[in-house]
């Protein structure tokens, strides 16, 4: 479930350069940075889970995602799967060979970037609305939610030049996530040591 | 005529005894067609032909559930660049599979449904189920670890919080626990329903499971084949590759294997047996005849051992086949007398009966060895060679006489120069160095190779396992990572309880040696299912050590209220999960059945699996010091098995050879039985280090081909051995054609592609090569000693020897003393010599149902002998100095005396009733005329050495009776014309012409008598006497009668009844003085026969 999450982020957050139209295409070399905040808001909970940080995606290479507060925890997703590390130390990897989801939508993310939408139908059906500057989109799975396979009942992205949230519903009823992306910037300058090295790492 | 009412009985028995078995052929044959009707099963498992461990049934359990368990897996893995066609494909086939009801899909990965089951059966229980590595962490007091670890968790990207689950597990124990769970084939997860895996831009989709059905048979084999059928794949899913792995597909490999070397051999050994036949015997009825032997003896020995197993295996088929080879034997050794001097169908078969029996005696013995091995395949392998063999002997035995139209063939010359070439070689003195040479050759070379002898046993190289599916198996274990290896713990405890926490002790020994790299991975029921003690003690380590310290922290941290949730410690404190539960058939965990073998022997039997063991001697080392674990490697432990009766079968040898030696002492006396065995025992001996020398290694099933070596052996020695005279270059031909076929069948064994097959064969060719060409090392070196044969081969024996010991002794004790060493002597000869004393008895018991006496005891046979041995002194005695011999007395000569002065010489019958040979000398001084002896040749030689030796200036000339042509029969009637006297034996039937015999009434029965006195008195126109000198007291009386007074006219017509006749007349004289003086019969051989 989490691996389809970073997956339906990985195809979104593109393509908010997408709808904001051609001229801002993420191209190769080009780099987009910025902080998020997730707030998980489950049933029962007195109060959301929050958490902080920031997060660079490279196409061809992949995503670096930095939990900072309340958790250090640093997630590197690449072609060959997801690792996670606290504090420096390794806590989880997961083989792509083992996602089978991830790899298969990883190279739609390849089609999506050059513009062709058609991979993402086969999962879900979308619905657009908006124009560049302000569009929303509704994602609602074909295939029955439930808790292995389908764990949401529907996703909804809303942006403008960038992709500014993402409210992911749980199949379970009740349960939500909301992201939010703020300070976003796409720039062409080549990735820091560290960064590079996490790239590295997760290979 | 008399008689004919005798001869009208005989041959109805022999027909009764053949109607009878062929009745029984009849039986077998239906029986048989009643089975292959029906389908007969043929097991291919090399596993049933492999000793089971009897010292230790629960470990004979233990081996054989696990080997059932790993048999039964199939996995299939369908791979395509395409993920939807490799879906598709995988989808059809797994779909044709279930409706055939072949495969118990059980994908034991993680599917939606399974986790559910799990997560149900767990959740009651999760508080005392821990991660191995959380378990570790409490122990070492890092609960802030675990927490952080949730926490981070549930906070972190796309986090898997469940809200309900936070709330009853905020530490995440369970999913912790969850994916550390070591569930088998961990590479490939769950995509839309179907295990896969991508990897080099291929996806592969699994399909696996049991097996429904024994791996093993043939017709499970051929579903599998026909549905995985690659072509139909290809066509039906273009670019899709299917990966197989599972001992179904190897067994069917090996199975086709298997059958179709069968067939090969089969066909190829009776194609050769058949093109041998017919070129030496260039006539179609003894290739039928062999052809019915070899078919009788293989169809018998199906059917028999089809009805005592059941089913059977493969392998003793593929034997049995060979069985061929030594079959035919038996009806070569019938067939080739016709190469000898011509007689009746049934007198072929007596002379080669006792060596044609003797031969199939020894041989069954031999297989019948292997039933002492514990093998049940080599059980099959026993049974159906020894009934074929005893169903080949009675075919041979029974029906071939009756059958056989055969012609004396016009080519035998050559043939038979071949079998006499074979005997020159052991025989000529010229042949003497090359032999020696060859010896030499043959020991060098033996211990050349016994530098070489190594000994392989290892199991892996006893069946060559295909190419083409170790290559997919590799593929499939590299794509998958599921690598169950052969090697297994074994627990043994008292109770679940005791089993687990003994499984629990074991992890910890193995976890490091995964991290160091000594074995990939493992599976226990431990690690599913934790002991009841564990399971206690983790609770109390999450309650003491995480949640009191913790959980209100933690909660706060979720923004979660402290729940109620509290009220569920105090219960489960009570509960544990069981492996009963868990393992419940059907359940999540089902596919761990196989950990759990039960309670045999009342011990709860656990097996921890291993995988990918690199570092063996340390992984076993892992259990040491427990008292219930024990290290299983069913490969190692069948290796050192086969070395265990490989050398036991050595001993079997010697128990082979030591069982077939009474037989053949009963028939040959001890020390010509024992040298019987010389050649098949030196065969044995040397075949190993020959084949060595090739680079072969002795194994197991070299071993037990040298037992059949042994008996194949015995075979061809006996029949040198039961042969003699004129016939042994026949046999010496038959043997030869004998191991002709017995290398075609061997010695295509040794082209299998199966290495136990290969090596089988291979030691048998060479083994059988050598007793062939050792054989005639057993054969009669004295010139005939057979009691059965012909009278003129019966040596006097030790006749030289004694008569120079009695010369000495007369010399200086005279007559008496001469006795007294007498005494000492026949009772020996008495007691070896068995056929001669039967033969004694029997005439003696035939003379005292005419005087109306008691048979004969031993005394009586032992007072005959003695008179012989009389006879021989007064002989020896009447030759050297004449004057010392008693009184001689005349009765009956008048005749004599008339043509004595007529100057008419005549033909004189003698007999060895009483001693002829005492009146040679007087005779010729009472008439004043020449006496001359025909006798036969060998025999001659003999005499005539001795009576130079003894008394050169005894005159009378001894003439050959084999050498009678036209010259000496001139001679003889010469010699008649000048009044000299012919003396012919008149109970003794010529060597070679056994058709100028009579057989005519005496003592009651009918003998044979030769009709060849009276034709030659009939051509020389002679007169005909009849002459005994019978002891009498102390003295002879020398009784004449007249045969007839003038010549005898041979009539044209009738001339066969006039001479049975004349053969009646002269047995009745014979009658009479036998009568008189029984002890002095010196014939000591079956009159009768």
């Amino acid at each position: 479930m989490r691996r389809l999450l970073a997956v339906v982020l990985m195809v979104l957050l593109p393509l908010s350069a997408w709808c904001a139209g051609p001229s801002q295409t993420l191209e190769a070399g080009q780099v987009l940075r910025g902080r998020f905040v997730q707030e998980r808001h489950l049933k029962g909970f007195n109060a959301p889970l929050r958490t902080e940080g920031h997060f660079v995606l490279v196409p061809g290479r992949g995503l670096i995602w930095l939990a900072e507060t309340p958790f250090a925890v640093t997630t590197i997703i690449t072609a060959q799967g997801l690792v996670q590390a606290v504090g420096g130390a390794e806590t989880m990897r997961l083989p792509s060979a083992r996602l089978p989801f991830l790899s298969r939508l990883y190279d739609m993310l390849g089609g999506v970037l050059g513009g062709d939408w058609r991979a993402i139908e086969t999962d879900f059906a979308a619905t657009r609305s908006g124009d560049a500057g302000h569009w929303q989109m509704e994602l609602s799975p074909r295939q029955t939610p439930d808790q292995i396979t389908m764990p949401f009942r529907s996703i909804t992205a809303k942006g403008g030049r960038f992709l500014d949230e993402v409210i992911l519903l749980k199949a379970d009823g009740g349960d939500f996530d909301q992201l939010r992306f703020l300070d976003q910037s796409l720039s062409a300058t080549p990735l820091s040591a560290d960064e590079a090295a996490a790239f590295d790492r997760a290979r | 005529m008399t008689g004919y009412s005798a001869f009208a009985a005989l041959p109805s028995r022999s027909q009764f005894l053949a109607l009878l078995w062929l009745v029984a052929v009849a039986v077998a044959g239906g029986y048989l067609a009643w089975r292959a009707v029906e389908g007969i099963h043929f097991r291919t498992d090399l596993t049933a032909l492999l000793p089971r461990e009897d010292q230790d049934p629960a470990l004979q359990r233990a081996n054989d559930t696990v080997t059932r368990a790993l048999s039964q897996h199939v996995v299939l893995l369908f791979g395509a660049a395409d993920r939807a066609q490799a879906r598709a494909a995988a989808a059809d086939l797994s779909r044709r599979l279930d409706g055939e009801a072949l495969l118990s899909a059980s994908t034991s990965g993680l599917d939606k449904d399974r986790l559910q089951q799990l997560g149900r059966l767990y959740f009651p229980y999760r508080r005392g189920l821990l991660a191995e590595g959380d378990r570790q962490r409490l122990l070492e007091g890092k609960a802030q670890e675990i927490a952080d670890r949730a926490l981070s968790q549930v906070y972190g990207f796309i986090g898997m919080a469940d809200a309900r689950l936070l709330r009853q597990d905020p530490f995440l124990l369970m999913t912790s626990f969850f994916t550390g769970l070591p569930l088998p084939m961990s590479r490939l997860s769950l995509d839309d329903g179907m295990m896969s895996l991508k990897q080099d831009g291929m996806t592969w989709v699994l399909v696996a499971g049991r097996l429904n059905g024994e791996p093993f048979a043939l017709d499970v084999q051929r579903r599998m084949a026909a549905i995985l059928d690659p072509v139909a794949l290809q066509a039906a899913h273009p670019g899709v590759t299917l990966l197989r792995l599972g001992a179904v597909f190897y067994a069917k490999a090996g199975a086709d294997q298997a059958m179709s070397e069968t067939s090969l051999i089969g066909m190829l050994s009776t194609l050769g047996t058949i093109v041998l036949v017919a070129l030496a015997f260039r006539a179609l009825s003894p290739l039928w005849l062999s052809l019915l032997v070899i078919g009788v003896g293989v169809m018998t020995a199906l059917s028999a051992s089809l009805w005592l197993f059941g089913d059977l295996h493969v392998g003793a088929l593929l034997f049995g086949v060979s069985l061929i080879g030594v079959a035919v034997d038996y009806s070569l050794q019938y067939c080739t007398e016709i190469f000898a001097p011509a007689a009746p169908p049934r007198m072929r078969l007596r002379r080669v009966a006792m060596g044609v029996t003797l031969g199939t005696a020894t041989t069954v013995i031999g297989y019948l060895t292997l039933f002492l091995a514990p093998f049940p395949g080599l059980h099959q392998i026993a049974v159906f060679s020894a009934v074929g063999l005893v169903a080949a002997w009675m075919t041979v035995v029974l029906w071939l006489p009756l059958l056989d139209r055969s012609v004396p063939p016009r080519h035998g010359r050559r043939l038979l120069a071949i079998g006499a070439g074979v005997l020159a070689v052991w025989e000529t003195p010229g042949y003497r160095r090359p032999r020696r040479l060859a010896f030499a050759l043959l020991t060098l070379a033996a211990l050349a190779g016994l530098f070489r002898l190594h000994a392989d046993d290892d199991v892996r190289h006893m069946q060559a396992l295909s190419g083409d599916l170790l290559a997919q198996q590799e593929r499939i274990l590299r794509l998958i990572g599921d690598a169950a290896g052969g090697q297994f713990f074994l627990i043994q405890a008292a109770d679940e309880e005791a089993a687990l926490r003994d499984e629990e002790a074991l992890i910890d020994a193995l976890r490091p040696l995964v991290a160091e790299g000594a074995l990939r991975n493992f599976q226990a029921l431990a690690r599913y299912v934790p002991s009841a003690a564990r399971q206690r003690e983790n609770r109390q380590l999450v309650r003491h050590v995480l949640e009191t310290p913790l959980l209100e922290r933690q909660l706060a941290q979720l923004h979660l209220d402290p729940t109620p949730g509290a009220a569920d410690q105090a219960d489960d404190d009570q509960q544990v999960l069981t492996p009963g539960q868990a393992l419940s058939p059907g359940g999540p965990l089902g596919v761990l059945s196989s950990l759990d073998l039960g309670r045999p022997d009342g011990t709860t039997t656990h097996v921890v699996t291993l995988e990918g063991v690199t570092q063996l001697e340390r992984v076993a080392q892992a259990g040491a010091g427990m008292r219930d674990v024990r290290f299983v490697d069913p490969t190692a432990s069948f290796t050192t098995l086969l070395g265990k009766y490989r050398n036991r079968a050595i001993l079997l040898i010697v128990l082979s050879a030591v069982l077939m030696a009474p037989l053949l002492i009963w028939r040959h006396g001890l020390i010509r039985g024992l040298r019987l065995l010389a050649p098949p025992l030196l065969a044995v001996a040397l075949t190993p280090a020959l084949r060595a020398l090739g680079g072969g290694a002795f194994t197991f099933f070299d071993a037990m081909a040298l037992v059949l070596v042994l008996s194949v052996g015995v075979d061809y020695a006996v029949f040198c051995a039961e042969t003699s005279g004129e016939r042994r270059p026949v046999t010496m031909v038959a043997i030869a054609m004998a191991a002709c076929t017995a290398l075609m069948s061997f010695g295509l064994l040794a082209l299998s592609h199966v290495a136990a097959v290969h090596a089988f064969g291979s030691t048998m060719s060479i083994g059988i090569l050598l007793a062939f060409l050792l054989a005639p090392m057993a054969r009669t070196i004295d010139a005939g000693a057979d009691e059965d044969g012909h009278w003129a081969r019966l040596a006097e024996r030790g006749t030289l020897f004694g008569l120079r010991l009695i010369r000495g002794l007369y010399g200086v004790a005279g007559r008496r003393g001469c006795l007294v060493l007498l005494w000492l002597i026949v009772p020996y000869f008495y007691l070896s010599d068995k056929a001669r004393r039967r033969h004694c008895l029997a005439f003696l018991g035939e003379v005292h149902v005419r005087q109306g006496l008691p048979p004969p005891g031993w005394q009586e046979g032992l007072a005959h002998f003695m008179s012989f041995a009389e006879k021989a002194l007064d002989t020896f005695i009447a030759w050297v100095c004449p004057e010392r011999t008693g009184a001689i007395r005349v009765v009956g000569d008048e005749t004599m005396r008339r043509l004595a002065t007529e100057g008419r010489g005549g033909l004189l019958i003698v007999s060895h009733l009483g001693n002829a040979e005492l009146c040679r000398a007087h005779l010729a001084k009472l008439f004043g005329r020449r006496v001359n002896v025909l006798l036969h040749s060998h025999h001659a030689v003999q005499y005539n050495r001795i009576l130079n030796a003894v008394c050169p200036e005894v005159g009378a000339e001894t003439i050959q009776v084999t050498d009678i042509g036209p010259a000496t029969a001139i001679d003889l009637k010469e010699r008649v014309e000048r009044g000299e006297w012919i003396a012919i034996a008149g109970d003794r039937t010529p060597v070679l012409n056994k058709s100028r015999v009579s057989r005519v009434p005496f003592l009651g029965r009918l003998a044979p008598f030769s009709q060849g006195p009276y034709i030659l008195a009939s051509l020389m126109g002679c007169p005909i006497q009849v002459m005994f000198c019978l002891r009498e007291g102390d003295g002879y009386t020398v009784y004449f009668e007249t045969f007839s007074e003038d010549a005898i006219p041979l009539p044209r017509r009738g001339r066969d009844l006039y001479l049975e006749d004349l053969c009646a007349r002269y047995a009745a004289i014979l009658e009479t003085y036998c009568l008189m003086a029984p002890r002095q019969w010196y014939n000591f051989f079956d009159f009768w026969a």
